[in-house]
């Protein structure tokens, strides 16, 4: 559309006619141009038309009473009903605080480890020592929640685990720290941190290796530090990713995975670990109420897309690029 | 398009460098408007595989995630179909769930094909093509099955509430005119068996589900090592409070005991001495109310907890969710008492370990409210319940038929002369190990059978295999036990209330947290009381309990 528009440019000064034409030539030329490359596009437009545009049709049953023989379109629409007994519940304030405190945790915890380690990766120079590490790093990402969740709870064991042995070692006494609903969260964040920091530093790898060299080289020839160099050379060189990374993890500000909590939670912290994907599993697959488990969803996904609109603005406003 | 390709744009380098070389390589050097005509097509389809391909791994995906086998079962029922085309083609089709225990071994195949699938398929004149049911996923999958209109012809569950469900859902079918008009040998199993026909009548009066009477009613069990008992010179514990005695000797006994290993059965068994099953309605004074509001249900509690802050369970057993580590200290010899399944007495496992391990099973154990029973299960087997989609009840009807007419004697006893010897006309097992695996998960294949479990019957059974006998002696017992005392069930089903059918789970989530919290912790039971009633008013509980109140009048003399 920017090539369009850029091609369009001479035609603004003639009559709006001509205008028109020249643009729409212009958009035109090019698609038959590049055709096919647009060509490569389609599977991935088809694929967002099909699994996120399609089945938009199903949010319907969000504001009706979803009744399996009527229906999507059969059943009868009961306006904001499910809204209503939603925000009535306060099993779903708990729900969305549970949601909310979890996503800032990892905010503040697993959103910076990548960058840390992106960081700290790129000032290695063994290049043997790199690689190695770095495939270490990705590998948990590759695990499923499952084994990772049986890992988790038996390194953490009070009576087995290596944790609460080496805690042991310096006298203190195990922590059970999967039904400690203090500690459990902190578990969830770090375990966050453990599955997908590693991989989360690809992109950063790539912005930090996009850096001119000669940046550093200069600062060398000045006398910089190490600590110098990163804080004003390659900070600065990956803010512009970092944003935009931000704004993306807005959007998920509602949404906790629902393998990680659910693999990992166990009744002693409800309390804490219970959130919304787990209750949409419960309201919605497992007790058959597909209307109000819908409701949870929408309410989920229109908050997610007004915190990344929110979010994209203040990062604009703070002078980066932003998504769009 | 093509013609527009053959005259190259002024700006489209890109575009003819990427197709020249091509051009020029293929055979198309004398044809090139031909080769350029192709390139695209060739791109379309290359596209289109791809999509097609990243279409269905989507959809297994999706499937595999969030409900267990969807998948298999799907691919399962392609390759039955085309089967069943090749070799019978008169035979008609129907489909069927079946749970998935994970009980097949490798050898056998698997639970759309193994031996039992076609001895069906071979003798019954109907073809019946099985989709698995992940056991503990049960009720997402028949929900996903249903809402997506893939749902099998007959569906099996232990679940009444799935029934009553089902049936407001419209998902099945009223099945008297069926019964009336196409069988024979199950109209007479139920004119026969009466008491089965409450169990299967929803409140419409019509009947909805399909089931034989249960081989053996009895459900848990406790387990307690007898050699442990002996050495240490104690009697078999005969009340709670002698329990909690024996526990606390047996932690004394050995190095590294933890006196009680748990399985799904702990919290129930609990439950029961002190006639307060969570979750349950029971009757208090004419007050239909949930159980967990009696006074009794606090002393159920404050055993939990007690049992818990002495170290007699295992500290660790609110992540055990698999409870895998209790069956790993009862097998090794770390736990000398086991509350547990009913045959689930992992004997055979125990003695590899440990080749002295005797056991013994407790007796109903007695509290300052007197003497509950064991839970006795609802009298029906597997509930069947048709879609409403059924294209051919006839067939249907057939195969109970012939299930109920003795098709159910070889996925129970296997073949003759290879699994079993008749003595007496009673089957006896020839090789525990071999019917283990070749016959035992044929159980849930019969939707009806005659099967009963009597004391002798068992007996003879176990051949004279020493730890089949064992297990044989501990069944009767249990058998005996839940034939002499009598377990309180004020309601004999779930009320059919659809308000209580819709806070039931997010209520069981509450009880459970509550339950698991106050037996870690100093909560007192009327800390934990007052929690659950929190839970039950936010739910809009009163309501609930006044209409399920209502319902008890209506119906209680159907039952009593």
């Amino acid at each position: 559309m920017e090539k369009a528009a850029a091609h369009a440019q001479p035609g603004r000064r003639g009559k709006p006619v001509k205008r028109y034409a020249a643009r729409r030539s212009g958009w035109l030329h090019h698609l038959i141009r590049d055709r096919y490359l647009y060509l490569f596009l389609v599977p991935a437009l088809s694929y967002f038309f099909l699994f996120k545009f399609v089945t938009l049709y199903g949010e319907l049953i969000a504001f009706k009473d979803f009744r399996l023989l009527q229906g999507v379109w059969g059943s009868t629409w009961v306006g904001l009903k499910h809204f209503r007994i939603l925000l009535d519940s306060p099993d779903f304030w708990l729900v969305l605080r549970n949601t909310l405190l979890l996503n800032v945790y990892n905010l503040a915890v697993a959103f910076p480890a990548p960058i840390l380690l992106a960081v700290l990766l790129s000032e290695v120079r063994l290049h043997m020592f790199k690689r190695v590490v770095q495939n270490m790093l990705y590998l948990p990402y590759f695990i499923s929640w499952v084994v990772l969740g049986g890992i988790i709870v038996s390194l953490l064991s009070p009576s087995t685990g290596v944790v609460n042995h080496l805690l042991g070692l310096l006298g203190i006494e195990p922590i059970y720290f999967m039904t400690d609903s203090g500690w459990w969260p902190v578990v969830f964040s770090l375990s966050t941190v453990w599955q997908g920091a590693g991989w989360g530093t690809i992109i950063y790898m790539a912005a930090i290796a996009a850096i001119d060299p000669g940046l550093y080289e200069a600062a060398r020839m000045d006398g910089a530090s190490k600590l110098r160099q990163i804080w004003h050379i390659t900070l600065p060189g990956i803010r512009g990713t970092i944003a935009i990374l931000l704004v993306l993890q807005m959007g998920k500000m509602m949404d906790v995975g629902f393998e990680h909590v659910f693999n990992l939670q166990n009744p002693a912290v409800f309390s804490v670990s219970d959130v919304i994907s787990t209750y949409v599993y419960r309201t919605g697959l497992q007790n058959a109420q597909y209307s109000l488990a819908t409701a949870v969803g929408l309410f989920q996904g229109v908050i997610g897309l007004v915190l990344v609109l929110l979010v994209n603005k203040i990062v604009k406003k703070l002078g980066e690029g932003g998504l769009w | 398009m093509n013609e527009h390709s053959s005259k190259p744009h002024p700006g489209s380098l890109t575009r003819r460098t990427a197709a020249d070389p091509s051009a020029g390589r293929a055979e198309g050097r004398r044809l090139p408007a031909n080769d350029r005509k192709r390139l695209p097509l060739l791109l379309l389809l290359l596209c289109t595989v791809l999509m097609l391909a990243a279409c269905s791994t989507n959809g297994t995906n999706g499937t595999n995630g969030t409900n267990g086998t969807n998948g298999s079962g799907a691919d399962g029922d392609g390759q039955a179909k085309s089967q069943g085309q090749k070799d019978s083609a008169d035979r008609p089709i129907i489909s069927a769930s079946i749970y998935d225990r994970g009980q097949i071994a490798a050898e056998e195949g698997t639970y759309e094909d193994n031996r039992w699938t076609r001895y069906i398929n071979e003798n019954s004149g109907v073809e019946v093509q099985w989709m698995p049911i992940p056991r503990n996923q049960e009720a997402d999958k028949f929900n996903v099955l249903i809402a997506s209109e893939q749902a099998p012809d007959l569906m099996s569950t232990y679940n009444r509430d799935f029934i009553t469900r089902w049936a407001s859902e419209g998902a099945i079918q009223p099945l008297d005119d069926y019964i009336e008009q196409y069988s024979t040998s199950y109209k007479a199993y139920l004119a026969e068996h009466p008491e089965l026909k409450p169990y299967l009548t929803l409140e419409d009066g019509q009947m909805y589900a399909i089931a034989s009477l249960r081989p053996t009613r009895g459900s848990t069990a406790i387990y307690i090592r007898q050699d442990w008992l002996d050495a240490l010179k104690l009697e078999v514990p005969q009340s709670v409070d002698e329990l909690l005695e024996v526990a606390n000797a047996f932690r004394a006994y050995k190095a590294d005991v933890v006196p009680i290993a748990m399985s799904t059965a702990y919290q129930p068994i609990v439950d029961d001495w002190f006639m307060a099953r969570s979750g349950e309605w029971v009757v208090e004074d004419g007050q239909v109310v949930q159980a967990v509001f009696t006074e009794r249900y606090r002393d159920a509690m404050a055993f939990r907890q007690q049992a818990y802050q002495e170290g007699l369970v295992d500290k660790e057993y609110a992540t055990d969710k698999e409870y895998s580590r209790q069956r790993q200290l009862w097998t090794t010899g770390r736990s000398g008492i086991y509350f547990a399944n009913v045959s689930d007495s992992m004997l055979a496992e125990l003695r590899k370990n440990d080749p002295e391990a005797a056991l013994t099973v407790l007796p109903p154990l007695e509290t300052k409210y007197g003497t509950n029973g064991y839970q006795l299960e609802v009298p029906n087997f597997l509930l069947t319940a048709f879609n409403k989609d059924l294209e051919d009840p006839e067939a249907a009807i057939r195969f109970i038929d012939w299930l109920i007419d003795g098709g159910w004697e070889p996925m129970t006893y296997g073949t003759e002369g290879e699994h079993y010897d008749l003595v007496d006309g009673i089957p006896v097992t020839k090789d525990l190990e071999k019917w283990q695996q070749e016959v035992a998960y044929g159980n849930e294949y019969r939707l009806v059978h005659q099967e009963l479990r009597t004391p002798d019957y068992l007996r003879i059974r176990a051949g004279d295999d020493p730890i089949a006998q064992a297990i044989a002696e501990m069944q009767s017992t249990i058998i005996h036990n839940a034939e002499t005392y009598e377990y309180r069930k004020d309601i004999p089903y779930v009320p059919p209330v659809e308000a209580y059918a819709s806070i039931a789970t997010q209520f069981e989530a509450k009880w459970k947290e509550i339950n698991v919290r106050m037996s870690m912790t100093d909560t007192t039971p009327e800390q934990a009381v007052s929690e659950l009633r929190n839970a039950w008013d936010s739910l809009g509980g009163d309501a609930v309990s006044e209409e399920v109140q209502a319902w008890y009048e209506a119906n209680k003399d159907k039952w009593s």
